[in-house]
């Protein structure tokens, strides 16, 4: 599976409708992946885990509809500003308040945007966030819980929101026998410490997550930090300086064709 | 039946000898970085890179897509890897001597190294798998020598250049 469209495209979503889990006559049995990381990871080690291994990641963009007016008078208006920045807060009180500390959401207010002076009220306010949730069952419930704030806050202040949510990649979930599986195949091939079980997931997102909802797999990092850098300092994935080790391409290729066979029973009795 | 220690062995001494081959391709491929759904030179390597391989492929409509099918010796289940192919909207500032091409666009994510990742994961399949008997018995070329005679779901041993011996 050759996939284009990764980086936020949902090409994975756009192949399982043309029907690549399908591609060898029968529905696959498992699927594997892999991701080299510049850093955090030094070469030679790879890591993973079972359940939740990557986050679901959306997109929310609230508007708060008001009435624009005089700076000196807001009595005559309808400020959607301070109505914007309490929306802002009751999220953040949202988001620890009606949401279990061990099964948490990430809500970012990345950008906020009203006005164009200081003596005029605006006509609206707009809010655009990120939202993490790290399962499913979280997953499904922001939304309305989201827009409930929203809204509520708005409602308070006698003003309108709407909440425009934008659903992006689910949860990237790994089964657990695929994870011991392919702890024992690295194990064997590279050494027991080579394997390094995460004890938590990573809050970035992959529609790798779309197959893994089908069939059941494991998505493995892979180091490829250069070997003369510290993993702990090296510019990491997406950064303009991001460098990966060619050495990776030993580790990798050997793993993904281990999984396949031992899978299918290919071994060499 | 779980690999054993020997085939664990063989497919990571395998996987070292390749590695130069596989770093090339990597090399290539970031050399022309591609954003989004559709990633014609992107495409282009690997359909190129695969061709040799004698797998069953398929390409996508609504996106630059590759599907490689590749049979074993036996009817039965299948398993799925996959590797992403885009690139990121960002400006290369690595010094690498196989830097971007594209000025504005750059494997930021190491889907270079995926895409090259999954297709030796396929030439490791190709010479050491079940499918190799298989596709010699179809005239291809598969690495190390064999027997057709070997029975289904073995694959020889020994590496990639070795004589190779059979289970």
């Amino acid at each position: 599976m050759f996939q284009p469209g990764e980086e936020g495209d949902h090409g994975a979503r756009l192949m399982i409708e043309e029907g690549v889990l399908d591609a060898a006559g029968d529905r696959v049995v498992a699927a594997y992946g892999l991701h080299v990381l510049s850093a955090l990871l030094p070469t030679g080690l790879l890591t993973s885990r079972p359940g939740t291994m990557l986050a679901a990641a959306d997109t929310v963009h609230i508007t708060v509809h008001g009435r624009g007016g005089h700076g000196s008078m807001p009595h005559l208006a309808q400020d959607p500003v301070p109505v914007a920045a309490e929306i802002v807060l009751a999220l953040q009180a949202m988001v620890t308040r009606q949401f279990d500390v061990f099964d948490p959401v990430v809500v970012t207010v990345g950008r906020i945007d009203a006005g164009t002076t200081d003596n005029v009220i605006p006509a609206t306010a707009r809010i655009e966030a990120t939202v993490r949730s790290f399962s499913e069952a979280v997953h499904g419930v922001v939304p309305e819980r989201l827009a409930r704030v929203a809204e509520g806050v708005a409602a308070a202040h006698g003003l309108t929101a709407t909440v425009d949510y934008r659903r992006g990649y689910p949860v990237t979930t790994n089964d657990p026998e695929e994870v011991d599986r392919a702890a024992r195949l690295v194990g064997g091939m590279f050494g027991e410490r080579a394997w390094w079980p995460s004890p938590q997931p990573l809050a970035g997102a992959e529609d790798f997550s779309y197959v893994l909802q089908e069939v059941p797999g494991v998505y493995v990092g892979v180091g490829a930090t250069l070997a003369d850098r510290d993993p702990r300092t090296a510019p990491y994935n997406h950064s303009a300086q991001a460098r990966f080790e060619d050495g990776a391409l030993a580790v990798g290729p050997a793993l993904l064709a281990a999984l396949a066979l031992d899978r299918l029973g290919f071994a060499a009795a | 039946m779980p690999l054993d220690h020997a085939d664990l062995a063989d497919l990571r001494a395998d996987a070292r000898a390749q590695l130069p081959d596989v770093a090339a391709l990597r090399h290539a491929l970031h050399r022309v970085p591609e954003t989004g759904l559709h990633l014609p030179r992107t495409q282009a390597l690997v359909l190129e890179a695969l061709e040799p391989l004698g797998l069953e492929i398929t390409t996508g409509t609504g996106l630059s897509s590759v599907v490689a099918v590749l049979r074993g010796g036996r009817t039965g289940p299948a398993v799925l890897l996959r590797g992403d192919m885009d690139a990121l909207p960002v400006t290369e500032d690595t010094g690498e001597p196989f830097s971007s091409e594209h000025p504005g666009t750059m494997h930021a994510c190491g889907h270079d190294l995926h895409v090259a990742g999954l297709v030796g994961a396929a030439q490791q399949h190709r010479r050491a798998g079940p499918a190799a008997a298989e596709h010699r018995h179809h005239g291809g070329q598969a690495g190390a020598g064999g027997d057709l005679q070997a029975p289904r779901g073995c694959w020889p041993r020994g590496g990639t250049g070795s004589p190779g011996r059979w289970c």
